[in-house]
């Protein structure tokens, strides 16, 4: 634990830079502690820290998969493939119905990501040895095999300890925070059991989950103010550095290995379960209460002995946690009962059947209606039926697909407002700003005050939206 | 339609009627639990209106008719025969009193559905519907039917959460996949609280108004003042 806040200067600089050489991370946390900016001044007294210190710090984290080294510049791509009718037909349909064709961009960022194995390794600085050799390759799991080729890499592309870049791995981050938010949500939903053994199904499938998302990797909300993103993964990276997983970061994988189901079960998560601080007294049968919990809605699917956790399912409920709580608070009780209804039934609803079932009176329910529809929260359609008499009813429904990304807007037009909003507040005191500090006094000392709190209320509230930023956009 | 219908009984003040009061009184009975709103009758029956209104009242006098509130429109003048009650359409449903929501009365039921799912746990449609019938809190039983509708009311408000038995635990004694109702404990109905409607933008109606140098702009918003007001 006493390395976690050198991991977090590391990190910092790597997000404040974007890529480090090791000389560099070193030069940069040594500067900071000269300059008092440091997280390790408290710890280590102004010490000056060694080489050897800040290799180890940046294993840890490399070892966690919080840093990786970068992707080649100029990676060697292979001659695309003739064009000729025969060897297409000879691959057969049934590969070309599966796979699309990669584009060479694909091909190129694909050809350019090292090996497991040397993304996640570190070129550690040594005295040479007595037959001369110099740099030395850490990680856990190289093999003979990769180990040659990252040799071969080595002598042409990394160079020297000195010229191997490294950066922080977003993936990993969201994906980290993709279970964060995943338990999260199940603590709300459900209770601090059903969330310990999510929790520990996680931890013991950590390792086998190889895709962030499988529509999306790496950090696209950074599209959206590379500030906010900043502050965000900075507050992120905090909450997960002091989190102890960087004491054991290598769990044994459990079952078998798919790239998001992975099947676990009851005994081998009981044995997380046990592992952890919250579950430490949980029972057997009171795991099997929370598991039955988990499956109902099914967020954990389990079979004859063997559970899996499905993350588009929480993932899912949390989006429609997240957008009803905003329907009941902007158009009260009434609209929420009748946006549950129509979200859960997930198909056209006529006026009257929609009152009915959710007891909102039948003057009302249209008005409720069609303000959620006004505010594009609800789809309505019209059918005229000819019969004797000509009539007209409406008709209404949840589209989540295209609600989502409405709510995503906003939330996006939210932040942005709260950005807009903070540097009026702080135009408004810019005379006040530029006082010296002891001449803040009596009222412009209230001032003063108020516009700290207003700062710190902002960003906490950008950091928290920006959570559910992501819960929309990455997860 | 009208001529098809069985005469009144022999006895029964229909027998005094005058033709005008006759037609009247055939037009409306023919619409059963539908009943006919009076502008309707007056296209179709074509009388003067003197006539038209006396021999209304006439018929209301006679107990012949009675006046109904419709639910689509409150304020019309809707007639229907004495002997039918009005149908779904027009009275709006078993919740409805007078063409309203009986709210009061649903809060109870709502309250007692509630109150017998925590003390059973789990319960079954049938559970609660027994437990109420015993509870002898209402002159006459509810339907299942309307029980059903006060539980799938009270899953949407998230008082409760709908749920099939696995037959072990706490659902021991309810046969495997049968729908159970389980309180929701400690936060009912209060659904968690999203980071977006913590800011004032999350729950302002005016967020597809407000742009950065509009009316309506988060540099002059009075929410966030109001927000600020610590
Ligand atoms: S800035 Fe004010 S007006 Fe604009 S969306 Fe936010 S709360 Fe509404």
């Amino acid at each position: 634990m006493l390395l976690v806040p050198q991991c977090i200067d590391l990190l910092k600089g790597l997000l404040e830079h974007g890529r480090l050489t090791l000389k560099q991370m070193f030069d940069r946390v040594n500067s900071a502690v000269r300059e008092g900016k440091s997280f390790v001044v408290n710890t280590l007294n102004r010490k000056l820290v060694t080489l050897d210190s800040v290799q180890e710090t940046l294993i840890k984290l490399v070892t966690a998969r919080y840093v990786e080294r970068c992707p080649a510049p100029e990676p060697v791509l292979a001659p695309p493939p003739p064009k000729d009718n025969a060897s297409t037909q000879k691959r057969g349909a049934k590969t070309q119905q599966i796979e699309e064709p990669k584009t060479r961009e694909q091909e190129v960022l694909e050809a350019a990501v090292p090996v497991e194995a040397i993304r996640f390794s570190v070129i550690t600085n040594t005295e040479p040895d007595v037959d001369g050799e110099k740099k030395e390759i850490k990680s856990s799991t190289v093999t003979a095999r990769e180990k040659r080729k990252y040799d071969a890499l080595e002598s042409d592309e990394f160079g020297a300890a000195e010229t191997v870049v490294y950066r922080a791995n977003f993936e990993e981050f969201i994906r980290r925070l993709r279970h964060k938010a995943c338990v999260d949500s199940v603590r709300a939903r459900l209770d601090d059991g059903a969330a310990t053994v999510l929790s520990a199904m996680l931890d013991a499938t950590r390792n086998a989950e190889t895709e962030v998302k499988t529509k999306k990797s790496g950090p696209s909300a950074a599209s959206f103010g590379g500030g906010l993103l900043l502050t965000f993964f900075w507050f992120c990276l905090v909450g997960l550095l002091v989190h102890p997983l960087l004491a054991s970061p290598s769990l044994g994988v459990l079952g078998s290995v798919k790239a998001r189901y992975v099947s676990l079960s009851m005994s081998s998560i009981y044995e997380e379960v046990i592992k952890n601080e919250a579950g430490r007294n949980m029972t057997l049968e009171h795991l099997r209460a929370s598991l039955a919990e988990l499956s109902n809605p099914p967020v954990v699917k389990g079979s004859d002995d063997s559970y899996s956790i499905d993350f588009e399912k929480i993932i899912e409920l949390a989006h429609t946690d997240e957008v009803e709580s905003v329907v009941l608070k902007r158009y009260g009780r009434d609209a929420y009962r009748i946006f549950r209804l129509l979200s859960k039934e997930g198909r056209l609803m006529e006026t009257e059947k929609i009152a009915d079932a959710t007891f909102v009176g039948k003057k009302d329910a249209p008005k409720v209606l069609y303000k959620l529809w006004k505010d594009d929260y609800l789809h309505m359609e019209k059918l005229v039926v000819a019969a004797a008499r000509q009539m007209q009813f409406l008709l209404w429904k949840v589209k989540k697909e295209t609600l989502w990304k409405h709510v995503l807007d906003e939330m996006f037009h939210a932040a942005l407002n709260l950005r807009i909003r903070q540097a009026t507040e702080v135009d408004k005191e810019k005379e006040l700003l530029l006082l010296p500090a002891e001449k803040r006094t009596g009222a412009l000392h209230d001032r003063n005050n108020r516009l700290r709190n207003v700062k710190i209320l902002i960003q906490s509230s950008l950091v928290k939206l920006d959570d559910s930023i992501m819960l929309f956009y990455d997860f | 339609m009208s001529l098809k219908r069985k005469q009144p009984d022999k006895k029964s003040p229909a027998d005094s009627l005058s033709d005008h009061e006759h037609i009247l009184y055939n037009l409306i009975r023919g619409k059963q639990d539908i009943g006919i709103w009076a502008g309707d009758m007056k296209r179709e029956i074509n009388l003067p209106n003197n006539i038209f209104n006396k021999s209304l009242k006439s018929l209301q006098a006679k107990n012949l008719i009675k006046e109904v509130v419709n639910i689509q429109n409150k304020g019309r003048k809707h007639y229907m025969a004495a002997e039918f009650e009005p149908s779904k359409e027009i009275s709006g449903g078993a919740w409805y009193v007078d063409g309203k929501l009986d709210v009061d009365f649903i809060n109870i039921v709502r309250a007692q559905c509630v109150r017998h799912i925590v003390r059973l746990k789990v319960a079954t449609l049938e559970g609660i519907s027994d437990a109420l019938k015993r509870s002898g809190v209402f002159r006459e039983d509810l339907t299942k039917q309307q029980i059903e509708e006060i539980l799938r009311a009270l899953v949407l408000d998230g008082d409760i959460v709908e749920l099939k038995s696995n037959g072990s635990g706490v659902f021991a004694n309810v046969p495997v996949g049968k729908v159970c109702y389980k309180s929701k404990g400690g936060s009912v109905g209060e659904p968690r609280i999203g980071a977006f409607v913590s800011i004032p933008c999350g729950v302002c109606p005016q967020i597809g108004l407000c742009t950065p140098d509009g009316i309506i702009s988060p540099k002059t918003c009075e929410y966030y003042t109001k927000w600020f007001d610590f």
